[in-house]
């Protein structure tokens, strides 16, 4: 077991490098960089010789291995630099930003398993016509565009029955709207896949022998098709999980609230370098960590997946 | 020969004691997509205290579709439209599953056909076993932890502490169907369906999982509603048989009746089908003259054994044997004997580690690349399950026509032709080109999977349990086709199986395989009447239906 998880850290190193490897080439393709586009500028009235020193102030003129390497060294040492644009240290930047997305990513992903299971539970419970209607949720919850369904929340919630407040509402009140924005869309995807398992599982042969035990259809749904539908679907909520992160810009935008999405938006449209960087990284992070947590915790739900590891140790 | 299996005397109530189960003029109908088809038709039976019966039939007889109304578990789109089900006098036929749902397990209780998918991965052994008192009330949490340990000692799974904490992939197929034996003899119910309990599982494993379903239920009187294709296992464990076919009862009566003098010719065919009944065609003598056409030579293929550094496990083990052209040579084992991954050796998609496999003057085990690819045109392989062998979502004539492709160019009009031609010789009708595998019977598509290895013309067909996944019926017709195309075009057939009574039907010489070595070879007719070895012994004496009074009356 210890020498598996030192492989998997070996590998997750691996795969960060990577992506800090290719971010770099990629951002420093783009034409122009961030000294030019904050200080070109007319209105800073700077002559050609000025700009040339503050290139060479934060270091820009380097040649790009050069770059690649003190950049590169720096992230080793936790340093992530400073944002040409807001002349912050990213580390602060990124500090501010992560805290209301990680609670904004993790209360949607939460309300979308809710609404997952929910959905999934009654297609196969349900009754006749609320079978159909509910299968047909996911395909429709898909559909829905986020920004529209973020203002109609509003104008429903805020604005005709009064029930959320929009000017200085309390941190619960500014949360419950974005979460349920953000956890429609995402639900659909768990849903259907949990339906899919569902059915497929429930015409399994184990299933005809834990009816003729005699178990109940709730019975064997809770008991039997539940864990064995659970693995992939987990599998997809922490994709989910994942790409929410970095990817929440347009319900942050409706709501006016902060976020990495947000970040990363500013960012890209100032090219600011360093702070892209940091975040491309810190996202490459997040995956490798949930695929490491997935890769740990679903041998425990599903002991077949076991087998690998146990070999390997 | 020894045989020590009798027939199995009368039971003395059968006549008298009131039926445990009646089963009245009961016709059950799918719906599907619109049309409905009714696939039971008017079956009547009943099951006297400690009886077992056996329905008897193909696939699509109706047989399973009426085990599955008796436990009040058809498909949702199944319906019973007439008839009774007669639990100890009371019809359950109308009952709502919430009452039904009490029954079962308790009263009645089932044997599944296939071990392997019948628990649920997730679940250890004992969690399942337990659920049965669970589901039925029990709360005592120690009292259901010693009846499960008990069960598991009485099925043979020891020591039962560790098995009752593993989980179902950590066991064998056998020692599985003894699981869920365990099960269904849990509360003691008056009536077992067992649904082709053995069809998934070597004959020696059949033989002890039908004995301890024997032992069990003569211990506690149960009956035993037994769903089988195979006549050879009515005849061993049945004190009467019910005969169907298309929904319809063609034939009932005491085990004895129907063998010795069968009335319908249904059941006269099926007697005639079932390998272990059936006389063997005389083959003709080997020709001396005939070239090798393929030689084996100290075959050996080895894993290294994961988690284990240095060790490998020998899966083959220093194999040899050589087929003359034209002839069969049959490969016989139990699961883990070595002869699929032999046969795989053979057709060039395993490399060996060790030894040579010659097909004229080409060593197989040598090839790679551009030269093997040419090379499968002389040897072609038909697979096992022809469920999962044809793509389905290619239609027959796109299934045969691929191999074609892969190889020379053909214009599109000669490759319709050829394709037209097989599909003919191997007996299905032109209308099933435009098809797709799903249309088709198990019979059909073993049918196809046979004709799409033949459209290159290979000398060499490796048969890997290409019969086994079948009702004997489509057994028997399948095994005609192979004898005559044979004939007709000199094909050198390799056919691997785990069924000897099978094997006799085709082969002209055996090896007998066990654990990756062969322990007896020979000519067929010559290992089945006087095997040297006690494992070709054991084997031969496995085969259901292989008694003395069942040989008798089949000669």
């Amino acid at each position: 077991m210890r020498r598996y998880l030192l492989q998997r850290l070996g590998q997750a190193l691996l795969v960060l490098l990577a992506a800090y490897t290719v971010a770099f080439v990629l951002l420093q393709a783009l034409p122009g960089d961030a000294v030019l586009i904050k200080f070109l500028g007319s209105e800073m009235g700077l002559t050609a010789d000025q700009i040339a020193e503050l290139r060479i102030a934060y270091g820009a003129d380097a040649p790009v291995w050069e770059q690649y390497l003190h950049t590169l060294g720096r992230f080793l040492a936790g340093e992530f630099g400073y944002s040409i644009r807001a002349g912050v240290p990213v580390a602060s930047l990124l500090a501010e930003n992560i805290r209301p997305t990680l609670v904004l990513a993790g209360l949607a992903l939460a309300a979308a398993s809710l609404l997952a299971v929910a959905l999934a539970v009654l297609s196969q419970l349900g009754f006749g016509w609320v079978r159909a209607v509910v299968r047909s949720m996911p395909p429709f919850f898909v559909a829905v565009p986020v920004f529209w369904l973020g203002i109609m929340l509003i104008q429903v919630f805020s604005f005709q029955l009064g029930l959320i407040s929009v000017i200085a509402p309390e941190p619960w009140e500014e949360l419950v709207l974005p979460v349920l924005t953000l956890a429609v869309p995402i639900s659909a995807p768990l849903a259907q896949l949990l339906i899919r398992n569902l059915d497929a599982i429930l015409n399994e042969p184990f299933v005809a022998v834990a009816r003729a035990k005699g178990a109940t259809h709730a019975w064997v749904l809770w008991r039997h098709a539940a864990r064995n539908a659970l693995p992939p679907t987990l599998t997809m909520a922490g994709v989910l999980f994942g790409e929410l992160l970095g990817g929440a810009v347009v319900t942050e935008t409706v709501f006016g609230l902060g976020g990495l999405g947000g970040l990363t938006q500013q960012a890209v449209a100032n090219q600011d370098v360093a702070v892209l960087q940091a975040i491309v990284v810190l996202s490459a992070a997040a995956f490798v960590a949930i695929s490491l947590a997935m890769d740990l915790l679903l041998p425990l739900i599903d002991p077949r997946l076991a087998t690998r590891p146990a070999g390997a140790a | 020969m020894n045989m020590d299996i009798a027939l199995r005397p009368a039971p003395v109530a059968a006549t008298t004691a009131a039926p445990l189960l009646e089963v009245e003029d009961l016709a059950v109908r799918y719906v599907s997509g619109g049309t409905a088809r009714r696939v039971v038709d008017g079956v009547s039976f009943s099951v006297a205290p400690g009886e077992v019966l056996a329905l008897v039939g193909e696939s699509g007889s109706g047989k399973t579709t009426t085990a599955q109304a008796v436990l009040g578990l058809l498909p949702p789109n199944g319906r019973i439209e007439r008839g009774a089900i007669r639990l100890d006098g009371t019809d359950i036929s109308r009952w709502p599953e919430r009452r039904l749902a009490a029954l079962r397990g308790a009263r009645i209780s089932l044997i599944p056909q296939d071990p392997t998918t019948s628990l649920n991965p997730v679940r250890t052994i004992g969690a399942q076993i337990a659920e049965i008192f669970e589901i039925h009330g029990e709360r005592d949490r120690g009292r259901i932890r010693a009846r499960v340990l008990e069960l598991l000692r009485r099925v043979g799974l020891e020591p039962a502490e560790m098995r009752a904490r593993q989980y179902p992939h950590q066991l064998s197929g056998g020692m599985r169907q003894r699981v869920l034996i365990a099960i269904a003899v849990a509360l003691r119910p008056g009536l077992i369906v067992a649904d082709e309990p053995t069809s998934a599982l070597d004959v020696t494993v059949q033989r002890r999982i039908l004995d301890l379903i024997d032992e069990l239920r003569r211990e506690e009187g149960t009956s035993v509603l037994l769903v089988t294709h195979d006549l050879g296992v009515a005849i061993d464990r049945a004190d009467r048989v019910v005969v169907l076919r298309n929904g319809t009862v063609q034939e009932a009566g005491p085990v004895r009746q129907v063998l010795a003098a069968p009335r319908s010719a249904y059941a006269r065919q099926l007697l005639r089908d079932a390998p272990s009944l059936a006389t063997p065609r005389v083959r003709p003598p080997l020709p001396e003259a005939a070239s090798i056409a393929l030689r084996v030579e100290g075959l050996t293929h080895a894993y290294p054994v994961t988690g284990e550094p240095g060790r490998v496990f020998r899966a083959v083990d220093g194999v040899g044997f050589e087929v003359r052209a034209g002839t069969t040579h049959a490969l016989v084992g139990e699961s883990g004997s070595g002869k699929t991954t032999t046969a795989r050796c053979i057709a060039g998609f395993l490399r060996p580690t060790a030894g040579r496999v010659l097909v004229g003057e080409t060593d197989v085990a040598r090839l790679s690349g551009e030269a093997l690819r040419q090379f499968r045109r002389q040897v072609q392989l038909v697979f096992q399950n022809p469920f999962a062998s044809l793509d389905p979502r290619q239609t027959i004539a796109a299934i045969v026509e691929e191999p074609l492709r892969n190889f020379d160019p053909i214009p599109r009009a000669e490759r319709e032709r050829q394709v037209r031609s097989i599909i003919e010789r191997v007996g299905l009708p032109d209308s099933v080109l435009g098809r797709p595998p799903a249309a088709l019977s198990g019979g059909q598509r073993q049918r196809v999977a046979i004709a799409r290895a033949l459209v290159l013309r290979p000398r060499i067909l490796v048969l890997d349990e290409a019969v086994s996944a079948l009702d004997v019926t489509a057994q028997a017709r399948i095994l005609e086709l192979l004898d005559e195309l044979q004939r007709d075009l000199g094909l050198t057939y390799v056919f691997v199986s785990h069924d000897l009574a099978v094997v006799r039907l085709i082969a002209d010489t055996v090896s007998v395989l066990r654990n990756g070595r062969v322990v007896e070879a020979g000519a067929a007719e010559r290992v089945f009447h006087a095997p040297e070895s006690d494992y070709a012994r054991e084997l031969i004496a496995a085969i259901p239906g292989n008694t003395q009074g069942a040989r008798m009356v089949a000669a």
